[in-house]
């Protein structure tokens, strides 16, 4: 069975120490071969929003940080702790996601939200016809919503982008947390979709 | 950005709300002082990548005889000015607790207005 190295023997002691330093030191020194492994790991959530797994990353070093005394160097190697840590707390985060999910009554069915990547070949008629649409579009946006960030996050809406980052970049809130950003994110898009679906009715 | 200085920085954002990493008392120094994150990374003379590093080091104790010590061995590990974190620290720390105050003056108002209208 492997055991805890010297260094990460000494950083534990550390951490258990107070030592300022501790923490920083070990995050730079595991968090970014953890991050990856479950990148590899987790293909897909990985390509779709690999802020999840920086989420989880950040959270399993922070409990081994609240709690250090749950690790025993005798044991495991701490990277291999923390690597365990990390991939509980995503595999919880997807779970939580999961369920989230089922729990929604509404399903996007609309003609506007399926087939979005599908690809045309690319001709001068064709770019025309794209450009014509896409100007018809942003008209059809700006006469649905009065403020600027919601045509943004409606046309981020449409063209399929699921990525948290790139609606809280909009909505200017990529400093708060990441859960705060999910759920701020969230009642962004529910009351865009509500409003275009309201006016594809109309 | 790398995605080694997106996790410092991922790490480095959610513990802004606690109070005993550097975080937080940076958070509460730009927010009062006005300043952005990259005046603060000239002032500390550091990198990205060890000014969010810097962030994610525990706060030393002010009152305790080996603070200089402490800060020392932060600056050394973060390459950032030892006197310019010294007095940022300490900025923080006076502004954290001129927030709290009044907060809690203000309570206690709430509560006293409170026990008035009962009494009327």
């Amino acid at each position: 069975m492997a055991q805890a190295t010297s260094v990460e023997t000494q950083l534990h002691e550390a951490t258990i120490a107070g030592d300022e330093t501790a923490f920083s030191k070990l995050f730079t020194l595991y968090s970014y071969d953890i991050f990856k492994a479950l990148k590899r790991l987790y293909p897909v959530v990985g390509k779709k929003d690999d802020a999840t797994i920086m989420e989880a990353v950040s959270d399993g070093f922070l409990g081994y940080h609240r709690n250090p005394s749950t690790f025993n160097p005798q044991l495991s190697t701490l990277k291999s702790f923390l690597h365990l840590a990390c991939e509980r707390d995503l595999i919880n985060s997807l779970d939580k996601e999961k369920r989230r999910k089922k729990k929604m009554q509404f399903v996007e069915v609309d003609e506007s939200f399926g087939n979005r990547h599908m690809k045309v070949e690319e001709t001068p008629q064709s770019i025309l016809v794209q450009k014509e649409q896409a100007a018809i579009e942003i008209q059809y946006l700006r006469k649905s919503f009065d403020d600027n960030v919601d045509v943004e996050l409606a046309k981020l809406i449409r063209n399929g982008e699921r990525k948290t980052e790139a609606f809280s970049r909009i909505l200017g809130v990529e400093n708060l947390p990441f859960e705060q950003q999910q759920k701020i994110v969230k009642q962004n898009k529910d009351r865009i979709k509500i409003t275009l679906k309201r006016n594809r009715r109309n | 950005m790398t995605d080694r200085i997106r996790l410092l920085e991922h790490a480095a954002r959610k513990v802004e709300t606690n109070r005993d990493f550097i975080a937080c008392l940076v958070k509460k120094y730009l927010e009062f002082e006005n300043v952005t994150e990259e005046e603060m990374r000239s002032t500390l003379q550091c990198t990205k990548e060890d000014y969010y590093k810097l962030n994610l080091c525990k706060v030393p104790d002010i009152n305790s005889s080996d603070f200089v010590v402490r800060l020392n061995s932060i600056c050394k590990y973060t390459n950032s000015s030892a006197i310019e974190l010294n007095r940022i620290i300490k900025r923080a720390s006076t502004i954290m607790k001129l927030t709290e105050g009044i907060v809690e003056q203000r309570n206690y108002l709430m509560a006293a207005r409170d026990k008035q209208k009962r009494g009327k």
